[in-house]
């Protein structure tokens, strides 16, 4: 059975994230990038280290098409977080590593001109609202990626973007 | 530091105690990835919960330590943005690097911490 079109796409999310190094310009290196297992095993939050957590797909009608079978269009949200955790000792405030961060999570994602169709698997790509986290125990960023993907009505896992 | 007699007395006899009778092995990390330091402590394993802030689930747990520097962590080591621990997520596994997210509390000789 092929890969399903949410899966391809959150595989090639995860891959521009790991190009963020000093070695391609960004100003930091990303320490893992990471979609975390059911119960956290294996898993940590790092210091500049990105997590993808996806979630579920909802109907959109106004990009589905009709057709013998209709394109059924849905949207897609991976909500991408990255951490940043500065030393006890630092005096410095968190919002500049917080605010590198979301650059660097948007800039290499958005790689070239088309990357919004995910190599032709979805119809478009928007960012949602970030949202910071400061807790105290935890600093770092959520960029919200949502993308309009379109498959067949009987065949869920053929692309009709 | 704040010293109490009943502060003096719980880390002189019962925090020795409790530790040997109750404790586990594991392995303190400093931020810079040094250290390595082996020492007791009472794991409390809570139940995987969400991360503050995300819907990201992982395993907490409590870890109670003797407050000092060789046979603990001392409470004015413990670096909250890059220390970790090496514990076992359930009894009996292989022990996994848990990041120290707060200091709960340091009194009376232990150091408990919050792990993530």
């Amino acid at each position: 059975m092929p890969t399903a079109v949410t899966e391809t796409i959150a595989l090639e999310v995860v891959a521009r994230l790991q190009t963020i190094t000093t070695a391609n310009s960004y100003n930091f290196d990303v320490a893992s990038v990471d979609r975390p297992p059911r119960n956290g095993k294996q898993w940590r939050p790092r210091h500049r280290g990105i997590v993808v957590d996806q979630k579920p797909s909802v109907p959109n009608e106004e990009q589905s098409h009709e057709g013998n079978p209709p394109a059924m269009a849905f949207d897609i949200t991976y909500e991408i977080t990255g951490f940043v955790f500065l030393s006890d000792e630092s005096t410095s405030t968190s919002d500049s590593d917080v605010s590198d961060m979301e650059f660097a999570i948007k800039e290499s994602l958005a790689e070239d001109n088309n990357w919004h169709n995910w190599d032709g698997n979805a119809v478009n790509s928007v960012w949602g609202e970030s949202s910071y986290i400061d807790d105290g125990d935890y600093q770092g960023v959520t960029v919200p990626l949502i993308v309009t993907y379109r498959v067949s009505e009987t065949a869920p896992y053929t692309v009709r973007a | 530091m704040s010293d109490t007699t009943f502060g003096r007395l719980y880390k002189r006899m019962a925090t020795p105690n409790l530790l040997r009778q109750f404790g586990e092995t594991v392995t303190y990390y400093k931020r810079d990835k040094s250290g390595g330091r082996k020492i007791q402590a009472l794991v409390e394993r809570d139940i995987p919960d969400e991360i503050p802030g995300t819907d990201i689930v992982s395993q907490s747990m409590t870890i109670r330590v003797k407050n000092d520097s060789r046979e603990g962590i001392s409470s004015d080591e413990v670096d909250t943005g890059g220390d970790t621990i090496a514990v076992a997520l359930r009894v009996g596994q292989a022990t996994e690097i848990r990041r120290i997210a707060r200091v709960i509390s340091d009194s009376n000789g232990m150091v408990r911490l919050l792990c993530h």
